[in-house]
This record gives C-alpha cells, sequence and structure tokens, in this order.
C-alpha cells in the first residue's frame, strides 16, 4: 500500500514540477512570479486536445500545444513583461493575474465551459501495470517518461550549450550580460518559450491522466505552483523539481493516510508557510547552476 | 577625550575574516580617515560600528556605553550618523522629506509618539537649513531619485545631520564623482569641521583623504596595519606595500 | 434601490483599498491576502453578535481589533520573510484562513453563516443606513489617512519603502513600525467585515477567497499606490465596471481581466499615480485655472 502511495505522489509530484518548471524558469530570468503561465497550462491542454482531434496523432498534438504556447510566452514577455522591467513586482503580478483571468474567462468563451476529455480512442503506445498490490496506469508512464525528457532536454540545454550559458549568465545578472554582450532579448524570449510550452506539456499530460479540461483547470495549479517554487528557493531548477516531488508525495501520503480535514490545496501552503518562517529563504537558496 | 573606542573589532562571514581584531581611538571633534586596498574591509568595519552587522568579537563604546550588538536605529539614536558608499536616498519623497523624516528623531521616542505632525515650522527650517548647508536649497521640492550622483550624496549628508550626530561616519563620500563634484564636496567638508564633529571617513581617492583627515588608519585583509598623522602613513613601508602589493594582484 | 446596494459595495471596498494601501502602497510590503482580514473580522462579527448577543456598535471595533491582532502575526512574519517570500506566505494566509471557515463547523463550514440584522440604538440599519455608515466611516479614514501622511509615521513608512538600511541609519526602527502598519491595514479590513457581514446578512468563505484579495489590491494599484485618491479611485473604477459593463455579463471578467492588464502596463503607477496622464493633467489644469485668477486679479 505504501509503495502504492509514494508512486502516486512521484507522479504527482512530476506534473507539478513540470508546471512548476515554466514559473521558476520564468523567475530566475525576470525576478517576476508568472501567475499566467498557469494560463498557458490551461489553454495548452485545449490546443493539445484539439490538435488531437483533429490529427489522432499524439506526439504531433503535444509538439503543436508546447510550440503554440511557446511562442504565446515569447509574445508575452515581448508587450508585458520586459517593458514593466524595474518597476515594484506587484505591477507585474497584478499584470499576470489580470492575464491569467483573461485567458481563463477567453477559454470559456471561445471553447464552451463544460469539461471536456480526450477522445477514448486515445491508446497510450505502452500498456500499464498491473500486479497484486500495485497498479501503475498507462498514462501514468506517460507523465514519468514525458517529465524526465523534458527535464533533462532542459539539463542539457542549460548547462551544455552555448545559449544555456547565455542562459546562466542572464539569469545571474541580467544587466552585466547585457553589457558582456549578450543578446538578452533572444535569452528572454528562449527562456518565455521554453518556461510556456512545459506548462503545455503539463496541461496536456493532465488533461490525459485524469481525462479532464476545463477552463478552471489552471486555477489550482496556478497558485499551488507559486508555492512551490518558492519552497524550492525562487528561481532555482533543482530546488523546484525537488520541492514539487515533496509536495507531490506530502499530499498524497498526507492525503491517503491522515484524511487531512483541510483540503489537499491547502497542504502545500501550510507547508510553505512552516517551512519559510524556518528557512525564510525557502529550502535551497538560489544556486549557480 | 575619545569619543568613540573599538576594542579588538572582529567580523566573519563564514570563512571570510572581513574584519580581524581592529582597535582605534577616535578623539572628540577629530577627523579620522580609514583607508586601505580594495576589500580591506573599510565598509565592513564602518557597518558593525553602526550596527548593520553584530561582531563577532569585540567591543563599540560610545561615550562611555558598549554598542555592539545594538541595532542600526539604536545607533543612530545615540548620535552616530552614517552615510552609504552605494546612495540610498528615499527616491520617491522629496528633498525636504528625506532631511525632515531624519530630524524626527529628535521628535519622537516611541512608534506611539510618532502619530504627531511632523510638518511643524520649527523642524520644516531646520531641514531648509540644512539644505541650505549642502547648498541643495533650491532642489527641495525635487524626488530625490531625480537627482544626479553629487547631489545626492550632498543630500545623504544633510540627512545625516538631521538625527543632530556626535559621530558621522562618511563611506566614501568621493566615490563616482567628478572633480568638480569633488572640489565642491571638499568645500563642503570645511563646513562640517567647523560644526565641531567627530568625523570618520572611509575614502578611496588618496590626496583627498590625505588633505582633509587629521589622523588615518590603514586596513588591510581586515586588520589595522598602520595609524597616524597623515605624513607619517605617507611613509609608511607596510602601507605602500600593501597597496602595490594589491596592484600587482590586479595586473596579474 | 439598485443602486444603492451597488454603491454600498463600492463603498466597503472603497475601505477596503485603502486599507490595503497602508500596508502595500505606504510601508511597500506585498501582501496579497487581504481578504483573510476582510473575512477574519466578517466572521468575527456574526458569531458575535449572532452566537453571543454583542450589540452591533460593539461588535464594529471588535472585529476590526480581532482582525487587527492576527495582522500581528502576519506583521511579525514580514519582519522574517521577505519580499517574493512574504508575498507568496500572504497567499498562503489567505488560503489557509479560507480553508478554516469552509471546513470547521464552528465558523458554518460549506454552509456559510447567517448573519444577524445590525442595530444602532435600537433602530435597524437599513440599505441606505448602510451607505451613510460606509461613506461615515471612508471620511474617517481618509482624515486619518491624512494625519498619518504628515506625521512622523508616515515619512517612517516612507524611509522604510524606500531603501530599510537608510531608515534604520535615521533612528526609524523598522520592526514595530512595519508591524504596526500591518495592525492598521487588517484592523480596518476587519472593520469593513464586519458591515458587509451585516449588509449581506450571509456569508460564507468563498466571499473571502484569494480572487477577492486580488480585487482589493488591484484597486489599490490601479487607481495609484500609496495615495489616498488612489484607492477611492480604483474601488470605484473597478466596482462600476462591472455595472457599465451589464450589458456584456457574460464578458465580465474577461474585460476585468484586460483592464488590469492595460491598466497596469500603460499605468503602472495607477490611473491618479503621481506621474499618470491623468494626475499631470489635472494639475495642469489646475495650475492654469489659478493663474488665469491671479492675472484677472492682478489687472
Amino acid at each position: 500500500m505504501l509503495l502504492q502511495q509514494i508512486i502516486n505522489g512521484i507522479v504527482v509530484g512530476s506534473v507539478y514540477s513540470l508546471t512548476a518548471m515554466g514559473a521558476t524558469l520564468v523567475y530566475s530570468i525576470l525576478r517576476i512570479l508568472d501567475i499566467a503561465n498557469a494560463g498557458a497550462y490551461a489553454l495548452g491542454a485545449y490546443v493539445g486536445l484539439f490538435s488531437y482531434v483533429a490529427t489522432k496523432n499524439l506526439l504531433l498534438s503535444f509538439l503543436i500545444g508546447m510550440i503554440a504556447m511557446g511562442i504565446w510566452g515569447i509574445f508575452v514577455q515581448k508587450f508585458l513583461y520586459l517593458p514593466l522591467l524595474g518597476k515594484s513586482p506587484l505591477i507585474s503580478l497584478i499584470t499576470s493575474i489580470g492575464l491569467f483571468i483573461f485567458l481563463g474567462d477567453f477559454i470559456r468563451l471561445w471553447a464552451g465551459p463544460q469539461i471536456k476529455a480526450f477522445p477514448a480512442d486515445l491508446k497510450l503506445p505502452f500498456p500499464g501495470i498491473k500486479t497484486e498490490n500495485l497498479t501503475i496506469m498507462s498514462a501514468w508512464i506517460l507523465v514519468l517518461l514525458t517529465t524526465a525528457i523534458l527535464l533533462l532536454t532542459l539539463w542539457y540545454l542549460i548547462t551544455k550549450t552555448k545559449i544555456g550559458l547565455a542562459w546562466r549568465a542572464t539569469a545571474q545578472d541580467l544587466e552585466i550580460a547585457k553589457a558582456m554582450g549578450i543578446n538578452v532579448n533572444v535569452v528572454v524570449a528562449f527562456n518565455f518559450f521554453l518556461g510556456y510550452s512545459f506548462a503545455a506539456a503539463a496541461g496536456i499530460m493532465i488533461g490525459i491522466m485524469y481525462n479532464f479540461v476545463s477552463p478552471t483547470m489552471g486555477e489550482v495549479p496556478a497558485y499551488k505552483m507559486l508555492a512551490i517554487i518558492v519552497l524550492g528557493g525562487l528561481g532555482n531548477p533543482v530546488g523546484a523539481v525537488v520541492a514539487a516531488m515533496l509536495i507531490g508525495l506530502i499530499e498524497t501520503l498526507v492525503g491517503g493516510y491522515i484524511g487531512f480535514f483541510l483540503p489537499r490545496d491547502s497542504i502545500a501552503f501550510i507547508a510553505v508557510i512552516l517551512i519559510l518562517l524556518i528557512k525564510p529563504q525557502g529550502l535551497f537558496v538560489r544556486k549557480n547552476i | 577625550m575619545a569619543i568613540l573606542k573599538v576594542e579588538n573589532l572582529k567580523k566573519f562571514f563564514g570563512g571570510v575574516k572581513a574584519v580581524n581584531g581592529v582597535s582605534v581611538e577616535v578623539e572628540m571633534g577629530e577627523v579620522l580617515g580609514v583607508i586601505g586596498p580594495n576589500g580591506a574591509g573599510k565598509t565592513t568595519f564602518f557597518n558593525t560600528i553602526c550596527g548593520v552587522y553584530k561582531p563577532n568579537e569585540g567591543k563599540i563604546i560610545f561615550q562611555d556605553k558598549e554598542i555592539q550588538g545594538l541595532a542600526s536605529f539604536q545607533i543612530a539614536r545615540l548620535g552616530i550618523a552614517r552615510t552609504f558608499q552605494i546612495v540610498k536616498p528615499f527616491g520617491d519623497m522629496t528633498v525636504l522629506d528625506n532631511v525632515i523624516s531624519a530630524i524626527g528623531i529628535n521628535r519622537y521616542k516611541s512608534v506611539w509618539g510618532s502619530f504627531k505632525n511632523s510638518r511643524v515650522s520649527e523642524t520644516i527650517d531646520k531641514a531648509k537649513r540644512l539644505l541650505e548647508m549642502v547648498e541643495l536649497g533650491e532642489y527641495e521640492k525635487e524626488k530625490a531619485g531625480a537627482l544626479s550622483l553629487g547631489h545626492i550624496k550632498r543630500l545623504e549628508i544633510a540627512r545625516a545631520l538631521g538625527i543632530n550626530p556626535k559621530i558621522i561616519m562618511l563611506d566614501e563620500p568621493c566615490a563616482g564623482l567628478s572633480h568638480d563634484a569633488i572640489k565642491d564636496f571638499i568645500q563642503l567638508f570645511k563646513k562640517l569641521t567647523i560644526e565641531g564633529l567627530t568625523i570618520m571617513m572611509v575614502e578611496h581617492n588618496m590626496p583627498t583623504a590625505m588633505a582633509l583627515c587629521d589622523r588615518m588608519i590603514v586596513l588591510d585583509y581586515g586588520e589595522k596595519i598602520a595609524e597616524g598623522k597623515p605624513k607619517e602613513i605617507q611613509g609608511n613601508e607596510k602601507v605602500i606595500e600593501a597597496y602595490l602589493g594589491k596592484e600587482e594582484e590586479e595586473d596579474a | 434601490m439598485y443602486e444603492v446596494v451597488v454603491a454600498v459595495n463600492i463603498g466597503i471596498f472603497t475601505i477596503l483599498a485603502l486599507s490595503v494601501n497602508i500596508i502595500t502602497g505606504y510601508i511597500g510590503q506585498p501582501t496579497l491576502g487581504h481578504a483573510a482580514f476582510f473575512g477574519i473580522g466578517a466572521y468575527a462579527s456574526a458569531i458575535l453578535t449572532g452566537k453571543y448577543g454583542v450589540p452591533f456598535l460593539l461588535s464594529l471595533p471588535l472585529s476590526g481589533l480581532i482582525a487587527g491582532f492576527i495582522g500581528v502575526l502576519l506583521g511579525l512574519a514580514s519582519l522574517r520573510v521577505r519580499d517574493d517570500f512574504l508575498a507568496i506566505t500572504t497567499i498562503g494566509t489567505n488560503f489557509v484562513v479560507v480553508a478554516i471557515f469552509q471546513y470547521v463547523p464552528f465558523f458554518g463550514a460549506s454552509f456559510g453563516l447567517s448573519v444577524p440584522p445590525a442595530y444602532i440604538f435600537g433602530m435597524k440599519i437599513t440599505y441606505l443606513g448602510y451607505l451613510f455608515l460606509t461613506i461615515f466611516l471612508i471620511i474617517l479614514i481618509i482624515f486619518f489617512l491624512r494625519k498619518l501622511e504628515k506625521s512622523w509615521f508616515g515619512l517612517a513608512m516612507g524611509g522604510i519603502r524606500n531603501n530599510e538600511e537608510a531608515a534604520g541609519s535615521i533612528g526609524i526602527d523598522i520592526k514595530k513600525f512595519k508591524v504596526v502598519a500591518f495592525i492598521l491595514g487588517t484592523a480596518i479590513a476587519g472593520i469593513a467585515g464586519c458591515i458587509y457581514a451585516h449588509y449581506m446578512t450571509f456569508i460564507s468563505s468563498v466571499d473571502f477567497a484569494f480572487l477577492t484579495s486580488i480585487t482589493i489590491l488591484s484597486m489599490a494599484m490601479v487607481g495609484g499606490s500609496g495615495t489616498i485618491r488612489g484607492p477611492i479611485i480604483g474601488a470605484i473604477f473597478l466596482g462600476l465596471a462591472p455595472e457599465v459593463f451589464r450589458f456584456a455579463m457574460d464578458y465580465r471578467m474577461l474585460i476585468y481581466g484586460a483592464l488590469l492588464v492595460f491598466t497596469m502596463r500603460f499605468q503602472p503607477e495607477g490611473l491618479l499615480g503621481e506621474r499618470s496622464f491623468l494626475w499631470t493633467n489635472i494639475k495642469k489644469l489646475f495650475k492654469k485655472t489659478y493663474s488665469k485668477k491671479e492675472i484677472e486679479s492682478g489687472m
């Protein structure tokens, strides 16, 4: 039983880490809390869904969803966040929340308020695992695989490529990176492309896993992701993954065993408040990758 | 008579011994310079005296009272004022308000007393006089953040004077200033000495420091390597070595 | 009749926006969960009057005190946790408080709480009565804030908002001022909550969720952070918007989101902020009329 719960927790944590990665990436470079990233999560899920209905090709749908949201991310940073750089962080926060509210309602008006699901003919190319004590659904394997692939790709991009080097420099100090001749605009655009496409991937996977796509699906993740990235030490991608896993596990185990009288979603916030009071900078301090 | 005594002051950051056993006595009314090559610990030394950092070891005695470990606002209330190497004006407030806010130190004691009106004529007059003294009178209605660096540095001095201090600690007052601005600063400095203030000054600009200070101490790697009148310091071999050594390091 | 309902709502939110502005606009601390204290005041009054028979006139200040008391905790947290971390902590506080209201039976759990009507000197307060009460409180708060802006407290808040290290260097006890600012902001929100509870006669946790906190904060910021006129205009503007766009009822949230985005993007200081388009032109207009008068009287 415990093993089952742990596996549940890891799967939940994996999705959280992918969703949180979007917000972490944005924070690393621009130092803003981007709640609108969760809008890309929801919108990406819809784009993925409609792509699948049109093409019946899962991989293609993922790609379309991710690329579409990536481009949207480039648009958002160019017209919204970059001009507001240097102003009070509350200003970009309110802007981001306004954008999130707008997107949520846009989805509702465009696609309708009903819950949608991926067509029943969606078959994953691998089966689930079912033993006496364990059930691992095929959707979960999809989640674990996709998360691993995407995170590894991210790690590779950031640590082993030229643009990754530019990214790390910009994340440390945007002004100095600019002064060193780094094309900061390209780095920021690249960053948002990644962050928003990751959110889209997470949204599509959640849609498949829970068979559920709705205009409000971004609401809980929006705020929970903030808790997670703060826990991981703002702007620290490794910390974000660890924190995401931690929260995923805590939520699953506490929910499963203690039957907490407070809702699951509060758990992340309670954990954050407690940990911040003990370690005001989060679990991990901003690390240089 | 020593107004400030620093005894074996130590401040560490992890393994870095930023200030490593510095002792000095500051005479009332004198101008004491604190000089040394980059990274010698001068600003950390200042910050520890002012309460920004708590020392790891050592004592700071101000007018016969031990002040090490006190919070910066408490030390300010006892009569030690300071300016900052990287300027910290109250940018979205007017120049006049920047100075008035400092005068408050003598107008209210506790938070509950702070609800009194601050814009009384006595206070405003005093603030205006201080601005005149630093020659910023015409800017009193401007937002402090809009001023040039040289002007902000002068504003910081006026603001520091607003708390009616016995000692004023200037942290690199000439950093980043143009040649002319430095000349202006020297003029202003002469006015300060007339006031009878005790002045401690970190200054990187050697000729300025030599010209303005009565005595100097030299720090290197957190330790005091020399102390004395400017002429003595000039010829001091250890001092020359410390500065030259740093230059070689930088060239390497 | 309907207009009065809208006006009272706007009035309550004006009080809330003015209160959150003390913490964010004046002393510069991010607080994104202010609705929690709105809710604490509301539930406090609902229970005090409903369960313990406390008269409304006593319950009003008590709700403020209770909210302010919890506000001390947040103020203390702000000493330990800064900036973005503090922002998240305040959001978390909002979620936790709402969850407590939603799940703990003493607060009615998911059924909400019904609130007894309020009586002043034996007379039941009417809708119009609430309007007068709200306007009266707003005027009181404006007077208080004007005094605050001119006081040493106001200057201390300005110093802390701009640069804490420099504020400390001129003798400002940053910790005490921060906590007191939180107390003031949250207590006033609690008072607003009390009025809201009796006015609506029914409250539930949903009324005080994060979205409400954002509404309150955005009113203060869209109007002009750090001023008195800002939160008032912001509350009126964002409070009237859904009414003005009644015909497009279905697009309410879309328009609201767009308003937030466009105002913050193009007028980040607020519609009536110091350097906003509107305010600078209003000042110019003022100067013109005054100098015209001078010329006319001089001739």
